[in-house]
């Protein structure tokens, strides 16, 4: 992942992280902005690991800037290749699937409440690069500059992805209260 | 230079709201731990963790971030004076409420589906009012007051209550299309079964297990929890006991009273005849007045009065209402 040396760079000096100090430090944000990314609640477990295994085989060349970013990169490819896997899998395949529940304990460990999922749903109308900007900013509270560097765009650009999908997202929370 | 724009969580409408949901939607230590063991399995150790995951991992969780919005009210007020405000929200019959709620834990299945939006709470109006088994909870008793969140709080967060109970029908009413999404996905490996040939905590598996029997338990967990006093409260507030979600929403309130509501509402969804009902009800009136919106907080408290006559809390809410 490229990372450009940013004034957040330098604030976080690179050095040498252990893949149980980034599991502890990081995975519950990941595990959550992975269901801000669109990964179904019985998934969420399966694709995290994915993430993390991603993670620790990359990480001996991992230039110690910018961890957090460079952990938002990788989850960003690998909910992206969910969201493509997931879209073929449903078109194929939902009359078959009633019968594989997930068990009990997966399902219930997402609550996000009727506004959460409302959010999720209006989420699920964007496109990927409105989504991520979204998701990058507005749940993960990144900077913006930040999820610039995570989208592997210029500043601007991302502000303008981000308006956007909030001038979206506005749109379909408008005229409901809480 | 691009400004940063204002996060449209700290609005003050459902949106806003819907983020707070998002951002509290995190895994709990069990959930990670059977994680972590996965990754083991799969050739990514992650040290301590999977082994000694849930108590001693919960101790070093990060503040990082903005997930724990209580660390901002705890700088705001200073982690002395947060903890003096619960103690003093809590103690409005926190014990006595807790062993009543023991003793006739009968009325746990809400009468109405447990997560319904304010609106259609209100819609239902007194008439049918939520079944909380607290209508008679006594008045407070000071020394035990004040000890109650503490002993609350020190529930061991691994055991994550609102894992163990959130029942079928909560998760139904609340959230359709996750629910129904989550029902489809194809379980692939389950996160709840860590491969035997790892050390895995007890936890994902009684997690699983215990849910058939979810009511009782979910009742009793937070109280029944003894433990260290004067643990940081926000080294706690990324676990979603009852009583967590409670102190969360109690200091958000001053700060963020949306967040505080909207907390509180996670809390009454996840823990429906919880046993701090009448806490929760507290904060989430507090927080609605707060917020400006009188008449929701009017409705909502009295329905509080109708369901606890007795309440400590009934003369602090009519001067809280102006009443």
């Amino acid at each position: 992942m490229k990372v450009n040396a940013g004034p957040a760079s330098t604030m976080e000096p690179a050095r040498a992280y252990s893949f149980a100090e980034i599991f502890r430090e990081h995975a519950r944000f990941l595990w959550r902005a992975l269901l801000g990314l669109g990964v179904r609640p019985g998934d969420v477990d399966d694709v995290c690991q994915e993430v993390f295994l991603i993670v620790h085989r990359r990480l001996p060349e991992f230039d110690g800037r910018a961890l957090r970013s460079w952990l938002y990169a990788i989850c960003l490819r690998v909910a992206s290749e969910y969201r493509r896997s997931a879209r073929v899998r449903r078109e194929i395949s939902v009359a078959e699937l009633p019968e594989s529940q997930a068990p009990a304990g997966q399902l219930d460990a997402v609550f996000v409440g009727e506004l959460g999922d409302r959010l999720l749903a209006s989420l699920e109308r964007l496109d990927d690069e409105k989504r991520e900007a979204f998701v990058l900013y507005e749940i993960e509270e990144l900077p913006l500059r930040e999820v610039a560097e995570v989208l592997g765009c210029p500043l601007q650009t991302a502000y303008s992805r981000l308006q956007a999908a909030r001038s979206l997202v506005r749109g379909d929370f408008s005229g409901s209260t809480l | 230079m691009t400004t940063e724009p204002k996060r449209l969580r700290l609005g003050s409408d459902a949106l806003a709201a819907g983020l707070a949901s998002l951002q509290q939607a995190q895994p709990s230590e069990a959930r990670l731990a059977a994680l972590a063991a996965r990754l083991a399995d799969a050739g990514a150790p992650v040290e301590g963790h999977a082994v000694e995951a849930p108590s001693s991992t919960f101790q070093r969780v990060p503040e990082s971030r903005s997930s724990l919005r209580l660390t901002r009210a705890a700088k705001v007020f200073g982690p002395g004076t947060l903890a003096v405000l619960v103690a003093l929200v809590f103690g409005g019959g926190l014990i006595a409420t807790a062993i009543l709620i023991r003793k006739a834990d009968t009325p746990l299945v809400p009468a109405r589906p447990p997560a319904l939006p304010i609106e259609a709470q209100q819609a239902v109006g007194p008439a049918t009012p939520p079944a909380h088994p607290l209508a008679d909870a006594p008045a407070p008793s000071g020394a035990a007051a004040t000890r109650g969140p503490e002993a609350g709080d020190a529930q061991p967060q691994p055991t994550k209550p609102p894992e163990v109970a959130l029942p079928v029908p909560a998760g139904d009413a609340v959230a359709p299309s996750l629910g129904s999404e989550a029902r489809l996905a194809p379980p692939k490996t389950a996160g709840s079964e860590p491969s035997p040939a790892s050390p895995s905590p007890a936890e994902p598996a009684a997690r699983v297990d215990a849910r058939p029997a979810a009511p009782s338990t979910r009742a009793e967990t937070p109280a029944a929890a003894p433990g260290p006093e004067g643990a940081p409260l926000a080294a706690n507030t990324v676990v979603e006991s009852e009583v967590d979600l409670l102190k969360q929403a109690r200091s958000a309130l001053s700060a963020d009273p949306l967040q505080a509501f909207a907390l509180s509402e996670r809390c009454r969804a996840q823990y429906p005849g919880g046993a701090f009902a009448q806490e929760r009800e507290y904060i989430a009136i507090s927080a609605l007045v707060r917020l400006g919106r009188d008449n929701e907080a009017r409705s909502r408290a009295s329905l509080f009065r109708m369901h606890y006559p007795n309440s400590a809390y009934l003369p602090r809410l009519a001067r809280m209402l102006g009443e």
